[in-house]
């Protein structure tokens, strides 16, 4: 289902601004595309398997449909859709019988609460990100396809490619770095590290 | 203690040892800069596959566009729409009213199509659904898309963007719906699939897997053992097509409604096992294991219950009867690694047919045919050894014996060449040649080639013990023969040849264990193979030395019958004769 959730937020995104102009009562849509980018990456995070994470995604898109309209106004969005998702992430896995080793209730709220803060910067690591990627060479980016869109594992590219596994992790770690530095450099915004 | 980075990327590329994760999970509680670190990590990592899938839908929507160009309307350019939509999505405010209202219009007969297929899908089924209703989703996206439109529709550049707001939604419907997950590939053995594989995510289409075992799992639950040769098409997370081969499917509670199109019935599970087969000629087979299955088209169906077969002809007509009256036609489990001589698409394991089953493993060893029992032909060895023997000590033979039971085995006789009738095949062919026997038999026809004197033992050829059903073998202690069916098994498998037919002969070597030189040294066998009735291989071996041989034999597509037989002109209760490893090579049929 990743295609169209992402899509959506995608589609109404082109409008995002403009719509705020747009009279009426509060715009779910807008309202969506301007929690989903959050709410994603605090499920991806936990669930790293593509497809499940974005069934979840989409779990939770319905359950925002479904809901937002008898939500208190004066409430705020975010901290009551990432609750809704730690929901669904605990109950993903217990339905999987998973052992949480590292992502108990605590955990999750602990992440919870770090996403709520680092929320404003959503939008401009976004942005950033687009130029960065389109300034990275062939190879790496099209390593970093293979993984993150063809969800391949680091096993298969590296049989793909004729590298070993150590070589395609190494690969990824750098690519991630140097755009990590770049969204940085491009927000002017340090992320510190303890 | 880890670098904070290197732990994450490690996290992210699943690469985390165990002390690792506590490490992990006691910084994302005790640090909640780390913990911001993490959160921004996460961000990044969404949003590095959210510019892929972005780039990709782009592509999706200029490829979903452009077929349908010719529909815009009398007077649009049909080269125009792609470029009109990019131009759309890139530069909404550029663009001409009245082209997007064409695209609007074509967006919503697209999306009326897209419904009414979904809704002719929806009245197709009386099963429950998936948690996820996409046609829910559609309807009510479509219904505040439409109020949108009356809102804005008058505002052109708005208009615009509504306008391809509908293509890319419907792009994205349209490439969700014929590139989602459906299935995971679990597991396989000697798989070989016609087209390559990557990855072990499986999206909606056809696969053929032509050779060996694959294990998927459904997305809702339902776990499916595809056996070669096999032609299926995945359509959704609890339903496939299988055009023709051999499944088994256990189907766990939340899956019930696993739904499995053939070309001649559409089976249903209630949970929980069922074995089916089916080909583009011999109707469909099914077989209930645990639980029960509906089977039927819109016209008529019935349901088969635990222990039941039910087999749906070329007319669609439905016939139930009991499993017991069955070969045991499905592998329910993966087959470990070498323990199975019969690969499906590649051998077929002829041992394992007289044992009852489909020459890849489900045959049982130490089951037997005996030669001269109507009523209860195919039993266990033990009990024709218990069978009463005549004043010479043996069994005399009565003619041929028909197993409607195996259908890969056409029947088993007694040969004997003073009988001027000595029949091999249900069709009255006769082994002319067939030489002068005492037309008598000891313990018939053996899955398993297994001797006793003064202990029960595997057969020995050459040096090799035939006991496990990685290494199989058949016991036919002169004198007996066998016929099989091969248009009955080339059924069972589309598109399949076979090619030869091999097995090594001889006399087992364990009868140097319990006799002494000069009373097995006497012992000789003729081996003879024909192929609907003309001797292909005939050779005598004896025991001094032990002989064995390896047969050979080409087979043509138009060859039916395949007969095995052992004589001897003695009366000797050691004619501890087998064929091992018999095996019909089987090719994939290019058409």
């Amino acid at each position: 289902m990743k295609e169209f959730g992402s899509l959506l937020g995608y589609s109404i995104g082109m409008e995002q601004e403009k719509s705020e102009h747009f009279k009426g009562p509060r715009n779910s849509a807008v309202t969506w595309m301007q929690i989903l980018p959050t709410v994603s990456a605090y499920v991806r995070s936990m669930i790293l398997n593509y497809h499940d994470s974005e069934d979840i995604i989409q779990n939770i898109a319905v359950i925002f449909a479904e809901k937002y309209d008898r939500l208190d106004p004066s409430r705020e969005v975010l901290p009551w859709i990432l609750r809704i998702a730690r929901y669904e992430v605990v109950n993903y896995f217990r339905s999987k019988g998973r052992e949480r080793i590292i992502f108990d209730e605590k955990v999750l709220r602990r992440i919870e609460r770090a996403y709520h803060v680092i929320h404003g910067e959503s939008e401009g690591i976004k942005k950033a990100l687009h130029t960065c990627i389109e300034s990275l060479n062939d190879r790496p980016r099209h390593v970093l396809k293979l993984r993150y869109f063809r969800e391949m594992e680091i096993r298969d590219i590296s049989q793909r490619l004729g590298l070993s596994s150590n070589a395609v992790y190494i690969i990824l770690c750098r690519v991630r770095e140097s755009l990590a530095n770049c969204v940085q450099k491009r927000i002017g915004v340090h992320w510190k590290v303890t | 203690m880890t670098d904070p980075i290197a732990l994450i990327h490690l996290y992210i590329d699943e690469r985390l040892t165990p002390e690792q994760a506590n490490e992990l999970r006691s910084r994302l509680l005790e640090d909640a800069d780390f913990a911001q670190l993490f959160a921004r990590y996460g961000l990044l990592n969404s949003c590095i596959r959210n510019e892929f899938l972005e780039e990709d839908i782009k592509e999706s929507i200029e490829r979903f566009i452009a077929p349908a160009s010719a529909d815009i309307g009398p007077n649009a350019d049909p080269s125009d729409t792609a470029q009109v939509a990019t131009e759309s999505i890139m530069k909404p405010e550029k663009s001409d009213v009245d082209k997007v209202h064409q695209i609007k219009a074509q967006a919503e007969r697209q999306l009326q199509a897209f419904l009414a297929e979904q809704r002719a899908s929806r009245s197709q089924s009386s099963l429950p659904r998936a948690s996820f209703n996409l046609y829910e989703v559609c309807l009510a996206c479509a219904t505040k898309l439409d109020n949108l439109l009356k809102r804005f529709v008058t505002i052109g550049v708005r208009a615009a963007i509504c306008g391809v707001f509908v293509l890319v939604m419907l792009g994205g419907i349209h490439y969700w719906h014929t590139h989602r997950v459906v299935a995971t590939l679990d597991d396989s053995s000697h798989a070989v699939w016609r087209a390559p594989r990557q990855g072990s995510q499986l999206r909606r289409g056809s696969m053929t897997l032509e050779q060996g075992y694959a294990q998927l799992t459904f997305k809702q639950g339902a776990e499916v053992l595809i056996q070669a040769p096999c032609t299926f098409e995945l359509q959704s997370s609890n339903r496939m097509a299988l055009e023709n081969g051999s499944m088994t499917a256990n189907v766990p509670s939340q899956a019930v409604g696993f739904r499995v199109q053939t070309p001649w019935a559409t089976v249903v599970d209630y949970g929980t096992e069922f074995g089916l087969s089916t080909g583009q000629t011999n109707g469909a087979e099914v077989h209930v294991f645990e639980g029960s299955v509906g089977v039927g088209d819109v016209t008529s169906s019935q349901v088969a219950t635990e222990g039941q077969a039910a087999h749906v002809d070329q007319a669609g007509c439905i016939g139930l009867k009991s499993l017991d009256d069955c070969p045991n036609l499905f592998v329910r489990h993966m087959p470990k690694a070498d323990s199975c001589f019969g690969i499906p698409g590649k051998r077929l394991d002829l041992a394992d047919v007289v044992g009852g089953g489909n020459g890849f493993g489900t045959g049982v060893q130490g089951q037997a045919l005996d030669p001269t029992k109507d009523d209860s032909c195919f039993v266990s060895r033990g009990t024709i050894l218990r069978r009463p023997l005549n004043n010479s000590g043996y069994r005399a033979g009565s003619g041929f014996i028909g197993i409607e039971r195996l259908p890969f085995i056409d029947g088993v006789f007694v040969p004997n060449g003073s009988d001027p009738s000595t029949t091999i095949t249900s069709t009255g062919l006769l082994f002319q040649d067939c030489p002068n026997t005492h037309g008598t038999y000891y313990d018939g026809i053996v899955c398993g080639a297994v001797f006793d004197d003064q202990y029960v033992h595997a057969g020995h050829l050459a040096g090799h013990r035939y006991e496990t059903p990685g290494q199989p073998s058949i016991g036919a202690s002169a004198n007996v023969g066998i016929t099989f069916d091969l248009d009955s098994i080339r059924a069972s498998m589309s598109n399949c040849l076979i090619s030869r037919f091999q097995a090594h002969c001889g006399i087992s070597e364990t009868l140097a264990d319990i006799q002494e030189e000069e009373d097995y040294a006497r012992v000789k066998v003729t081996f003879w193979v024909l192929v609907d009735g003309r001797i292909n291989y005939s050779r005598e071996l004896g025991t001094d030395p032990f002989e064995s041989d390896q047969i050979d034999i080409p087979l043509n597509p138009s060859d039916r019958f395949l007969t095995l037989i052992t004589t001897t002109p003695q009366e000797n209760l050691y004619c501890w004769s087998m064929f091992a490893e018999p095996a019909l090579e089987l090719e994939r049929e290019h058409r």
